[in-house]
C-alpha cells in the first residue's frame, strides 16, 4: 500500500441546499507538490477550508490523515494534525515582530504565563535559517514586504513542525522575482519530505513546480494528472469544460489620432515616464511590483501629484489636480483593488454600476432616478455577462471576474475615451479573464484608447500593442507588440538603465 | 542582522520624550515656579486617576475596542463606597465590596461584548448611561461625604515621605500594567488579537476570555481611579468621572496606542496623561481658565494624531 499522508475519501459539502463540493477522493503523497486548479468558485477554497478544519464535511466524507480516519472540529485541530495552510490574505499581525508572529500558535507548547523572548527569537531563528531566509526576527511585520511576509508564514508553518502546507494562490500579489524565489523554497521543502497543496492560477508556475496537478470544477474532482504528462490546453479544457480556442483575444483595429500622451512625466516616485497612446491603441505598462506603474496612472487620472512633465489629451495640455478633472476629459481607471476602492462593497450591485454617472443621471431635479439605475444595471448585465442572481444583491457577494465587470460597468456608462486598467485580471478565473479581454477590445474598435498595467505576462504581450517597461520608477524602455518576448520584458523590468530611444 | 536605527527614526520613536521635555523647558522659562517639585508632584497628583484609566484604555484600545463607561464606574464605585459607610458598614467590607463592584462592571461590559456580540462602543455607551443612572439612583442625585479621615488620606490627601498616595498608587499601577503588558502573554495576546483577530482564533487563542479579562482590567482600573477621586473629594459625587474615558483614550492616542487595535505601548500613554497634565498645570499657572485648558487639550489631540499619520505616511513612502 501506498504511504498517503492525507486522504480525503467521499468529500462533499453543503451550504444551505446549495452543493459546493461532490463526492471528492484525493490521496496526497509524502514529499510531492499537488497542485489544485479550478476556476473561482469551482470549489477550491472550500476544500480548503474543509481540509484545514474551518468546515466540517458532509456526513459520508472521510478525511485520513496518515492511514487513521480523522475529524476536524476546528483549525486548531487540523494544525495539531500538521496541516497548515497560508491563506491569501496574510494572517500576521502587522505591529508585532517576526519572531512574535512565529511562536502566536505554539503558545499550548510554551508554558507559562511570562514571556520568553529570548526562546521565541530562537525559534524564529531556526526557522527562517531552515528556509535560508535572511529575515530579523526582531523586524516588524509591517516593515516587510508582501513577499517576505509570505515567507514568514512558511517559517511559522515549519516550526509547528508541519508535514503538509496548504498555499492559497501565495504569488498572486509578489513580482516574479520573489516568486521565484517561492517556488524555489517549495522545491525544497518538498524535498525535505513536505507535501504541499499549491493553488494558483498561474499556468506557467504550476508547470515548473507541481508533481500532480488536480483540477475542479462545479464543485466535482474532474482529475488528477501527472504535470510531466500534460499540456496547458488540457488542463484548461479540463477547467473550463470546453476547450477555449484562444485565451488572449486581441482586437485588430485601425489607429487613430494620438489622444493621450505624456511627456517626460516625474512625480515623487517615478520619473521620467513618457509614451503615447492613440484612438483603437492598447499601450501595456509592465515590470515588476515596486517599478511604480500604477503611480503613472494615478498621475494621469489626478490623484497623485505631477512634479513635471506634461500630459496631453486630445492634442491640448492636461493638469488634472482632481478625479473630477479627469472624469471631466473622459478618462475611466479601473482600480487594481476593486474591493479597496473600486466598489462599495455592501452596497447592491445597481448603485455600483450608477456610482460615477448618477450625477448626470439626476442632473435636471438632484432626485435619484432609480427606475434609470435600475434599467442601466440590467442593461450591463446582460451586454458583459456579469452573473448574478439579482441587481439588489451586494457586489461583495459576487466573484472577482463578475465584480470587475461590475468596475467595468461603471465605467462604460461614462463613454470614456481613454481607460486606464489596473491589473484588470487579478485573481480572475481564465473564462473571464478572456470576456475582460473581449470587453476592452470592444472598447478600442469603438476608438478610445486603453492603458494597462500588468504584471502577468503572458497577458501583457498578448493584449497589448507596445509595452512601456518600468524599473524602480525609471522608465526602461518600450516594445512594440511584434518585438515583445516574455524574457525581453523581464530584461527591461531589472534593468537600471532608463531608457533614451524613440517612442513607438 | 541588527539593523542601526537612523537618528530620524529615534526622534520619531522618542517623540513622545521630546514634546514632553519641551513642553517642561516652555513652561519653566515662562513661570519658573512651574519646575518646583511641589508642583509638579501636584500635577501627577491630579493626572493619577486619568493615568491609571489610562492603562486599562490601553489594553483595551491594543484589544481593538475601548471603555466609555469607565467614569461612570468611578461615580458609582464612589457612592456606593459613601453610602455604605454613611449607613455604617465598616470600611473592612466595603473597601472589598467596591473593588469587586468596579471588576463586576468590567466584567458585564466585557460578557456584552463577548456574548452578545454588540460593538464596545454601543455596549460601553449604554453602561455608561447604566452605571451612571445607578449612582444617581442611589445618591438620590447629591454628593455624600465620607467622614473617615484615613480613608481618604490614604486613597486622595495624604503623603509617604512628601509623595501624594495618589501617585504612589498610580505608580503601582504602572509597574503591573508595564509587567503584564510587555512581559506576559496578556499583554501579548492583547497585542495579537488587536492586530488580527481571526489569525488568533485560529492559532488557538482565547479571544473572549482575553477580552473579558481586559475589560474587567479596566474596571479595576477605573476603581482605583474612583477611590482616588473619593478621596481627593472626601465624599461620593454621583457627577465624578465625567470626562475620565475620554482623557483616558485622549492619554493612550496621544501617547502613540493605535485606535484601530494592534498597536499599544504604556510607555506612550504615560507620556500622553504627563503631556495634558502638564499642559493644564502649566496653562493654570499662566491664568489661564478651564475653558482655555479644554480648547488646547482638543487642539493638541488633533495636533498629536496629524503627526503621527504624517510620520507613518512618510515611513511608507521611505520603504516603498
Amino acid at each position: 500500500m501506498e504511504d498517503f499522508v492525507l486522504e480525503l475519501k467521499g468529500i462533499g459539502k453543503t451550504f444551505s441546499g446549495v452543493n459546493v463540493l461532490r463526492d471528492i477522493n484525493i490521496q496526497l503523497k509524502r514529499g510531492e507538490v499537488f497542485a489544485l486548479m479550478g476556476e473561482n468558485g469551482a470549489g477550491k477554497s472550500t476544500l480548503i477550508k474543509v481540509i484545514s478544519g474551518y468546515h466540517q464535511p458532509d456526513p459520508g466524507g472521510e478525511i485520513l490523515v496518515e492511514g487513521r480516519k480523522t475529524v476536524f472540529r476546528n483549525p486548531k485541530e487540523s494544525m495539531n494534525a500538521h496541516i497548515h495552510t497560508i491563506y491569501q490574505e496574510l494572517t500576521l499581525c502587522p505591529d508585532m515582530t517576526v519572531a512574535e508572529n512565529i511562536v502566536i500558535d505554539k503558545q499550548d507548547k510554551m508554558p507559562g504565563f511570562l514571556l520568553n523572548k529570548r526562546k521565541y527569537v530562537e525559534i524564529a531563528q531556526k526557522a527562517l535559517e531552515r528556509l535560508h531566509q535572511d529575515i530579523d526576527p526582531n523586524a516588524y511585520v509591517r516593515d516587510l514586504s508582501i513577499a517576505k511576509r509570505q515567507i514568514v508564514e512558511i517559517a511559522k508553518a515549519i516550526s509547528a513542525d508541519a508535514s503538509i502546507i496548504i498555499m492559497d494562490e501565495p504569488t498572486s500579489s509578489i513580482s516574479e522575482k520573489d516568486a521565484e524565489c517561492l517556488l524555489g523554497i517549495v522545491r525544497e521543502l518538498r524535498d525535505q519530505g513536505m507535501t504541499i497543496i499549491y493553488i494558483s492560477h498561474r499556468m506557467h508556475e504550476i508547470f515548473r513546480i507541481a508533481d500532480r496537478i488536480c483540477v475542479l470544477r462545479d464543485g466535482s474532482h474532474i482529475g488528477t494528472v501527472d504535470a510531466a504528462a500534460t499540456t496547458p490546453q488540457d488542463l484548461i479544457g479540463m477547467m473550463v469544460g470546453r476547450s477555449l480556442e484562444n485565451a488572449y483575444p486581441k482586437a485588430h483595429v485601425e489607429f487613430g489620432e494620438t489622444i493621450l500622451e505624456v511627456q517626460d512625466l516625474c512625480s515623487d516616485v517615478f520619473e521620467h515616464v513618457s509614451f503615447s497612446v492613440r484612438r483603437g491603441e492598447i499601450c501595456g505598462i509592465g515590470g515588476l511590483v515596486g517599478a511604480k506603474r500604477t503611480e503613472v496612472l494615478e498621475c494621469i487620472f489626478g490623484v497623485r501629484p505631477i512634479k513635471s512633465g506634461k500630459i496631453f489629451v486630445y492634442g491640448r495640455e492636461f493638469h488634472p489636480k482632481h478625479e473630477r478633472d479627469a472624469i471631466a476629459q473622459e478618462i475611466a481607471f479601473v482600480t487594481e483593488d476593486r474591493k479597496k476602492n473600486g466598489l462599495v462593497l455592501c452596497l447592491p450591485v445597481e448603485d455600483n454600476v450608477n456610482i460615477v454617472n448618477a450625477d448626470e443621471l439626476c442632473a435636471s431635479h438632484g432626485i435619484l432616478h432609480y427606475k434609470m439605475f435600475r434599467a442601466l444595471a440590467e442593461k450591463y448585465r446582460k451586454s458583459l455577462n456579469i452573473r448574478l442572481a439579482n441587481i439588489k444583491q451586494p457586489v461583495s457577494t459576487l466573484s472577482g471576474g463578475n465584480m470587475q465587470k461590475v468596475v467595468i460597468a461603471k465605467w462604460m456608462e461614462t463613454d470614456p475615451q481613454i481607460i486606464l486598467f489596473d491589473e484588470p485580471t487579478r485573481g480572475i478565473d481564465i473564462g473571464a479573464k478572456a470576456e475582460i479581454y473581449s470587453i476592452m477590445a470592444e472598447f478600442v474598435k469603438k476608438g478610445a484608447a486603453i492603458v494597462m498595467v500588468s504584471s502577468e505576462l503572458p497577458e501583457l504581450i498578448s493584449v497589448t500593442d507596445k509595452i512601456v517597461v518600468m524599473c524602480e520608477g525609471q522608465m526602461t524602455g518600450v516594445v512594440a507588440h511584434e518585438d515583445a518576448t516574455q524574457e525581453g520584458i523581464m530584461e527591461l523590468a531589472s534593468s537600471k538603465k532608463a531608457y533614451e530611444g524613440d517612442l513607438i | 542582522m541588527k539593523k542601526r536605527r537612523s537618528i530620524g527614526q529615534i526622534l520619531i520613536d522618542f517623540r513622545t520624550i521630546l514634546i514632553l521635555i519641551f513642553l517642561i523647558a516652555i513652561f519653566t522659562y515662562l513661570k519658573p515656579v512651574f519646575i518646583n517639585p511641589i508642583n509638579l508632584l501636584n500635577m501627577l497628583k491630579r493626572q493619577s486617576f486619568t493615568m491609571i484609566a489610562a492603562f486599562g484604555m490601553t489594553f483595551l484600545l491594543t484589544l481593538g475596542v475601548f471603555d466609555m463607561s469607565a467614569g461612570s464606574t468611578v461615580a458609582l464605585v464612589g457612592i456606593v463606597l459613601a453610602y455604605g459607610l454613611n449607613k455604617g458598614v465598616s470600611a473592612a467590607i466595603m473597601l472589598p465590596a467596591v473593588i469587586l463592584l468596579s471588576i463586576l462592571c468590567g466584567f458585564i461590559n466585557g460578557i456584552i461584548v463577548v456574548k452578545g456580540k454588540i460593538p464596545a462602543f454601543l455596549t460601553t455607551l449604554a453602561t455608561m448611561n447604566i452605571y451612571r443612572g445607578l449612582a444617581q439612583t442611589i445618591s438620590d442625585g447629591k454628593t455624600i461625604s465620607i467622614k473617615l479621615k484615613w480613608l481618604t488620606n490614604l486613597f486622595g490627601n495624604g503623603t509617604v515621605f512628601g509623595i501624594p498616595t495618589p501617585v504612589i498608587i498610580m505608580l503601582i499601577f504602572l509597574v503591573i500594567a508595564a509587567f503584564l503588558f510587555y512581559k506576559t502573554k496578556l499583554g501579548f495576546y492583547c497585542r495579537c488579537i488587536g492586530g488580527n483577530t481571526e489569525a488568533s482564533k485560529v492559532a488557538g487563542i482565547n479571544v473572549n476570555l482575553i477580552q473579558i479579562v481586559a475589560f474587567c482590567m479596566m474596571g479595576l482600573a477605573a476603581g482605583a481611579a474612583g477611590l482616588i477621586e473619593c478621596g481627593l473629594m472626601n465624599a461620593g459625587m454621583p457627577d465624578l468621572g465625567a470626562d475620565l474615558a475620554m482623557d483616558a483614550i485622549a492619554a493612550a492616542v496621544l501617547g502613540g496606542t493605535a485606535i484601530s487595535g494592534g498597536l499599544g505601548t504604556i510607555w506612550g500613554t504615560i507620556g500622553g496623561a504627563l503631556i495634558m497634565g502638564i499642559l493644564n498645570s502649566g496653562l493654570a499657572l499662566m491664568g489661564a481658565q478651564t475653558p482655555v485648558q479644554l480648547l488646547v487639550k482638543g487642539f493638541v489631540i488633533i495636533a498629536a494624531i496629524l503627526m503621527d499619520n504624517m510620520l507613518k505616511s512618510r515611513k511608507t513612502v521611505v520603504k516603498a
